[in-house]
């Protein structure tokens, strides 16, 4: 890129002093040199087995993590409730249950007491249930 | 371009690009070691994303994109200002450099990559990408995903800025 071109490019360049100024800092901002032995410890690094695995991850900020531990948390609470929930249904379903049942034999005991009177009462005037 | 990364092929784009990717690193966090850590990083990065490159100017715009999100993210880390590390690393990174090329005077350098390292992150990285690396704004604009007039704006801020700063301290190079 010619120095015309990197001056016309942003639209930086109100006027001459700040064009010198530009190629200035061009001129300081050159690459630099590696540290010696740069490359011979990338390529250990990539040549040793973790390189092969390790999944680079963005660092999460605190906010995330404390949203993260806030979900975890009422997912559990939610997981909870619906446990217990449904366990306290299935104990009321039972009750019912029982007390139908209850109320069944209790019925039944007095449909028995009523068949023995009749029979009885039948017996007496001489005649036969289901005559 | 590279079904499986062979390690003569990771070698010659390790020492192709290694001057670039270190520099990028350096400006932007202002720090010799953590340069270093973030220049390795964005190239075992690409050894293990080489199958998904296509062509060598992939490959730089990969480096580049990478290195400037790792460094940034080791800023953030850092949760320092960079400029406390300048000074340590500006002899260190331009001694050998600046004696090559008389026509820059090495204080002039020196205090400029000082004066860079002020700069809010933003507007530094986008005058490292447009100065270092030569790259036009639209250029810059793709790399970091941003709308071409929020670059242009970092560069004319972050320009005006280290000017105004240039203009106080270093009066005699300031014409």
């Amino acid at each position: 890129m010619s120095d015309q071109e990197r001056m016309d490019g942003p639209e930086l360049v109100p006027d001459l002093k700040l064009a010198e100024f530009e190629l200035q800092l061009a001129r300081a901002m050159a690459r630099v040199a590696v540290p010696e032995g740069f490359a011979a410890r990338v390529l250990d690094r990539a040549a040793s087995p973790a390189a092969q695995t390790v999944v680079v991850m963005r660092p999460r900020s605190g906010l995330w993590r404390m949203q993260a531990w806030a979900g975890g948390a009422i997912a559990a609470v939610l997981v909870l409730g619906m446990v217990a929930a449904e366990q306290l249904h299935l104990r009321r379903q039972r009750a019912e249950q029982a007390k139908a049942d209850q109320q069944f034999a209790v019925a039944m005991q007095v449909t028995d007491h009523a068949l023995a009177q009749t029979r009885e009462q039948l017996q007496r005037a001489g005649l036969k249930l289901g005559e | 371009m590279l079904m499986a990364m062979e390690a003569v092929e990771f070698r010659r784009l390790v020492e192709t690009h290694q001057r670039m990717v270190f520099s990028l690193a350096l400006r932007v966090t202002g720090e010799y070691g953590t340069a270093e850590e973030v220049a390795q990083d964005a190239f075992l990065e690409l050894y293990r994303a080489a199958e998904r490159l296509e062509s060598e100017d992939h490959v730089r715009f990969w480096l580049r994109r990478v290195t400037v999100h790792r460094a940034t993210d080791a800023l953030r880390r850092r949760a320092v200002r960079p400029e406390a590390a300048a000074e340590e690393w500006i002899e260190e990174a331009h001694g050998p450099e600046v004696a090559d090329g008389a026509a820059m005077n090495a204080a002039v350098v020196a205090r400029l990559e000082e004066l860079l390292q002020g700069l809010p992150e933003a507007m530094r990285v986008a005058v490292v990408l447009r100065y270092q690396e030569e790259m036009s704004p639209d250029e810059i604009a793709k790399l970091l995903g941003q709308p071409v007039a929020t670059v242009k704006s970092h560069l004319q801020r972050g320009l005006q800025l280290l000017r105004r700063k240039a203009a106080v301290t270093m009066k005699e190079y300031v014409r």
